[in-house]
């Protein structure tokens, strides 16, 4: 309880010099979006066990300590396995009947429940997985200039794209000082007799019921800090004509383009997987 | 001994990239009813190290006692521990929870759900003994006030426990210096009213000591020096190499070995600095000694 943040990865940056963290933040993001699509397309095993290669390989290039990741994850997964109990037991199609396992009034648990509830529940994973990699490779700055450069063009259709970037990026930048601030908050009650992480679920909620109030004061506290500083430093988005410079231009290299293609192909390959594979 | 440190190693964000060993091998025992301070510069763990001592970080190895118990073997309760041994954090506002100082001061009794009146008693005299009138402060957001003010508001909420122990963590950091008298003379009154035992960190010798009875230097997470103030301030030259500030009477008969190399530095007062210059001074009435800034 007092050490959350070694429990949570979201939202980290780490910073080891790996091919991954080298790529431009651009062909991140474009890599990142056409996988994503593919894989939220994606359903038989055999296209999902490539991209379990895929993600591996991946884990390979970042160079992060394998349990680093998955610890971050732990939270999720278990609430997916939750989510997937649920999947099983109210999934009705057709054609179930033939395989049907166990009934019980509404409830039915069946083969097909369960495959089709664990090619979902993997894909979520992929996703999850992908979008955590991104965040620990990519620092928030060149996150958002990466996404801003790649959402230029919008601007002509008159959207405010430097303003919906920053607003994405200052939320992103609250989850972690959100999470430091919990636990600021559970060490100061903890040295005043408050028990977290003990006794039964009933007591748990309570002992968390009493960060929640503070919780909210501190943040909004922060949201005033920023501002005024954002507003000390004469931010202004959009203001009369004015272009915001940048101290640090983006380099597109060749690696880049080779990233873009081998995403490419990644994507094509787990499309045409899952046209031809039967299962 | 109120609490035994044995052995005790740390990892701070342990399994992951930003690992690193804050306490490596740390071993101390903390008198009761002394004031023990821990010196030692930044990043050597003094923080880390009264997380430890109140089970607030569990260590990877090695054992805390607390009058001889393990506080994390089965009988002990740690939460027990916690309401026994109070903590001021460095920044108040790591502390600070609630709106108003009434309601922060009287958490700790309302959690012991102690009858009103008894609670609002010890806000009242724990505010009290910080130097704050209860009527004046209780209804104040915690918001509204001074660093100092915010400061003495978290001293009360410990009070408030009625501890037997307080661990301060850097007390004097940030305050000018007639805060940090003024801070220094109400923990030393603490001790004499309350029979209080205080652990307080800093990475100064020079505002500790003259109060502490014992003194412990952390270097790097291990104990490199400990004994009374006298003996440590002995070391002098090697506390100057660990970056921990000396008193100024240290700092002039440290420049002074200069003239006398025998010179002894382990005086705490300038009548014990002046007492031992005259044993030099009868040998040099020839020439004016002249003071060189170290
Ligand atoms: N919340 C934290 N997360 C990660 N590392 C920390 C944290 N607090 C301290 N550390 C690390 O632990 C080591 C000891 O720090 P600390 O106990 O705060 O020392 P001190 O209080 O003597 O300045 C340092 O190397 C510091 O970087
Ligand atoms: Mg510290």
């Amino acid at each position: 309880m007092i050490e959350i943040s070694r429990h949570i990865s979201f939202g980290q940056y780490v910073d080891n010099g790996s091919r991954l963290t080298r790529l431009d933040p651009r062909a991140k993001i474009l890599c990142f979006v056409i996988v994503v699509a593919a894989v939220t397309y994606i359903s038989h095993f055999a296209s999902l066990a490539l991209c379990l290669l895929f993600c591996l390989f991946l884990q390979w290039l970042s160079r992060l300590p394998l349990r680093y990741v998955l610890q971050g994850m732990r939270m999720f997964i278990s609430f997916l396995l939750i989510l997937f109990a649920f999947q099983v037991l109210f999934y009705t199609s057709s054609t179930q009947a033939a395989s049907t396992i166990w009934h019980w009034g509404v409830l039915t648990v069946s083969w097909e429940g369960i495959i089709h509830s664990t090619q979902v529940d993997l894909r979520v994973i992929f996703l999850y997985y992908l979008t955590s990699l991104l965040m620990l490779t990519t620092s928030l700055v060149d996150l958002a200039d990466g996404a801003e450069a790649l959402l230029r063009p919008l601007r002509r259709l008159g959207l405010p794209v430097h303003e919906l970037v920053m607003v994405f990026v200052v939320a992103l930048k609250f989850v972690p000082l959100l999470i430091t601030e919990v636990e600021r908050l559970s060490i100061a009650q903890a040295t005043r007799g408050v028990r977290f992480g003990r006794g039964n679920p009933l007591q748990r909620i309570r002992a968390l019921s009493g960060i929640i109030v503070p919780l909210f004061m501190s943040g909004l506290q922060r949201v005033e800090m920023l501002s005024t500083a954002m507003e000390a430093r004469c931010y202004r988005a959009g203001y009369r004509g004015w272009r915001r410079s940048k101290l640090r231009a983006l380099h597109w290299n060749r690696s880049d383009s080779l990233a873009l293609v081998c995403s490419a192909l990644l994507c094509a390959l787990l499309i045409a997987l899952n046209l031809v594979s039967p299962f | 001994m109120l609490f035994e440190v044995k052995d005790v190693y740390y990892t701070r964000m342990r399994g992951t990239p930003f690992a690193v060993e804050a306490l490596k091998g740390c071993s101390l025992a903390i008198p009761e009813g002394e004031i023990t301070a821990i010196v030692g510069p930044t990043q050597a763990g003094k923080s880390t190290l009264l997380l430890t001592l109140l089970g607030l970080l569990r260590p990877t190895r090695g054992s805390v006692l607390f009058h001889g118990q393990d506080i994390h073997q089965a009988p002990f309760n740690v939460e027990d521990l916690r309401l026994r041994v109070g903590i001021v954090f460095q920044s108040p506002e790591a502390q600070l929870f609630e709106e108003t100082v009434g309601k922060d001061v009287s958490f700790g009794p309302r959690r012991k759900r102690l009858p009103p009146a008894q609670s609002r008693r010890l806000v009242q005299e724990s505010l009290e003994a910080v130097g704050l009138p209860y009527e004046e402060f209780r209804t104040r957001y915690i918001s509204s006030l001074s660093g100092g003010q915010k400061r003495r508001v978290a001293i009360a909420g410990v009070l408030a426990l009625e501890p037997e122990a307080i661990l301060f963590d850097e007390p004097t950091a940030g305050l000018d210096p007639q805060g940090r008298q003024e801070l220094l003379a109400l923990i030393q009154r603490l001790k004499m009213e309350r029979r209080l035992t205080i652990v307080l960190t800093s990475s100064s010798l020079a505002d500790v000591a003259a109060l502490a009875d014992q003194v412990i230097v952390l270097h790097e997470g291990r104990v490199v020096l400990s004994g009374s103030p006298r003996s440590v301030l002995a070391h002098a030259k090697e506390l100057l190499a660990l970056d921990i500030t000396l008193p100024e009477i240290t700092q002039i008969a440290l420049g002074l070995r200069s003239l006398w190399p025998s010179l002894r530095c382990d005086m705490l007062t300038l009548a014990e600095l002046e007492e031992e210059l005259l044993r030099f001074l009868p040998h040099a009435t020839s020439q004016e000694p002249q003071l060189s800034s170290s």
